[in-house]
């Protein structure tokens, strides 16, 4: 489904990432691990043609195109890191902004939007409220919801969970892994490397700007460097 | 009693032009930190277009004339800038659009080439357009002139209409998200480039509209598009860069301000918006309802 073949970012001199290969197919579920300042959120960035890049990406056999809102149209959609949302515009509309790309007088919106509801109740309750209002928690389901709204063939999530409780971290995870088995693919970006192998079928780790090393989360889980380095295991 | 009506009345009609023509000039800023000179240009331009479509054998004008109504010759203008202001910014400004400086240098420059092409063809002095609707009625010993009552009217559908747009239709969404975090913006999928193109569109023709009134009222000289300019700039600031509601306030406030003045010393109106603009800048520098852009 998303093919990146050698993919190089420079930030001026800065050679960000070098040389990244990576792929994940239709309806997987694939986690991109690696401490901070590894690469992951300028791979991201690279990925919805946020930031300029040399190499190639295909997304379904056909080369990625050069503006981001065309990049939105193949539903290859972006949660990205910070959020990015519209702080003085509603939740509702923030949520519907999602649907920007689709007709939306048919219907259909609503439908969207009563399963982004159904997974985040306290949605419906701040429907009015303005997104800035909103605990940090609320604010990364606006940006989950918002991203559904442009109904995802490829979700991206930049460290969804970052910075949030335990309890609210839990419901994120839940959501995730009730729209990976709706068979939306996944690519998640995260530092709490426990959470990215729960519910993800390949693991990419990235060091440094470079793919370093490449499996199953099984095989992360008995790998004795992740488990050193990663797990804190002895 | 007679001079607080009249301040009522003239300070509601002016405030309201202040407002068209400043509404523009923070919507152009608000979706792309854009600080167009050239949006008094746009004023004046609204202005002459219509002097020009509604002349007829006038010796004085270098141009071959259409002698429209005045009706027309009001829709050709705001037609004229709408489609002119958007083309300025597709071949001018789009392509140093990342670089505030050459943006300034490049707007003025505009700004000042619109007044020497007007005062080629129609010189330098002030032209006036003539009233749409003539006679006035009198309350409570004020005299008003009918057609400072249809400015007023029309000034407030526009702005009317403009609410409405940006606050109830897909595009006007848009372009509030786009004012407020240009990366969120382009992962929904929101074509900046398009929105910004509909905002120079509206912008131009707001200005317009400002433009055909200042005219029918005071009168108008290419040179002295830097007035609007200036008042644009003045009820932006005050009201915070980049938002409407900020820029209306904003614009009542200086407009009043204003009419209050030069009931008592009219050489010093100017000076009114200026001391305003002094006073809340101090006390609050981000504006009335300014806030922060992400980018």
């Amino acid at each position: 489904m998303l093919e990146i073949q050698n993919l190089n970012v420079y930030y001026a001199k800065a050679h960000v990432l070098r040389g990244v290969n990576l792929r994940v197919e239709s309806g997987e579920f694939v986690s991109v691990i690696g401490p901070n300042g590894a690469g992951k959120t300028t791979l991201f960035r690279a990925i919805s043609r946020l930031k300029d890049y040399s190499g190639d990406m295909f997304f379904d056999g056909s080369r990625l195109p050069q503006e981001p809102a065309q990049i939105v149209r193949l539903g290859l959609i972006q949660c990205p890191e910070g959020r990015h949302l519209f702080p003085y515009l509603s939740v509702l509309d923030n949520l519907t902004l999602g649907a920007f790309r689709h007709d939306q007088r048919d219907g259909s919106v609503k439908q969207e939007l009563e399963k982004v509801y159904t997974m985040f109740p306290i949605l419906r309750q701040r429907a009015y409220q303005m997104a800035r209002t909103l605990s940090g928690g609320e604010q990364q389901m606006v940006t989950i919801g918002r991203a559904l709204m442009s109904k995802p063939k490829l979700l991206l999530l930049d460290e969804p969970t970052i910075g949030l409780a335990p309890i609210v971290r839990k419901l994120i995870v839940d959501a995730l892994k009730q729209i990976s088995d709706s068979g939306v693919a996944i690519l998640l970006s995260e530092q709490n490397v426990p959470f990215a192998l729960e519910h993800a079928q390949r693991v990419y780790l990235l060091e440094t700007g470079s793919l370093v090393k490449t499996g199953t989360a099984e095989e992360f889980r008995r790998d004795e460097y992740v488990r050193k380095s990663y797990l804190g295991a002895a | 009693m007679t001079a607080l009506l009249d301040v009522l009345v003239f300070g509601f009609l002016i405030s309201s032009l202040y407002a068209l023509a400043a509404v523009g000039f923070t919507m152009i800023f608000g979706v792309a930190g854009v600080l167009n000179l050239s949006h008094g240009a746009f004023v004046m331009l609204g202005a002459y277009i219509a002097i020009w479509a509604q002349a007829l054998n006038d010796p004085t004008i270098h141009l071959p004339q259409l002698g429209l109504n005045l009706p027309a010759a009001f829709l050709l203008a705001i037609l004229g800038v709408a489609v002119i202001a958007p083309l300025i910014y597709r071949v001018f400004v789009r392509p140093v659009q990342d670089r505030p400086i050459i943006v300034f240098l490049v707007t003025l420059l505009l700004a000042i080439l619109f007044e020497q092409v007007a005062i080629l063809i129609f010189s330098v002095n002030p032209r006036a357009l003539p009233a749409m609707v003539g006679s006035s009625f009198s309350i409570l010993g004020t005299q008003i002139e009918y057609n400072r009552l249809l400015a007023s009217v029309i000034a407030l559908v526009a702005i009317g209409a403009l609410w409405l747009f940006v606050h109830r239709t897909k595009t006007g969404k848009a372009i509030l998200a786009l004012s407020m975090d240009r990366k969120g913006a382009a992962l929904v999928g929101i074509n900046a480039e398009r929105i910004q193109l509909i905002v120079w569109a509206v912008s131009g023709a707001l200005a317009a509209i400002a433009g055909l009134f200042m005219a029918s009222f005071m009168g108008m000289s290419p040179l002295e598009e830097r007035v609007p300019l200036v008042i644009s700039f003045s009820i932006v600031v005050l009201g915070g860069l980049g938002s409407i509601p900020g820029s209306l306030w904003a614009a009542y406030i200086i407009g009043y301000a204003e009419t209050i003045v030069a009931q008592f010393a009219p050489e010093a109106r100017g000076l009114a918006a200026l001391i305003f603009l002094f006073i809340i800048l101090a006390l609050r520098p981000q504006g009335l309802l300014g806030r922060k852009v992400a980018h």
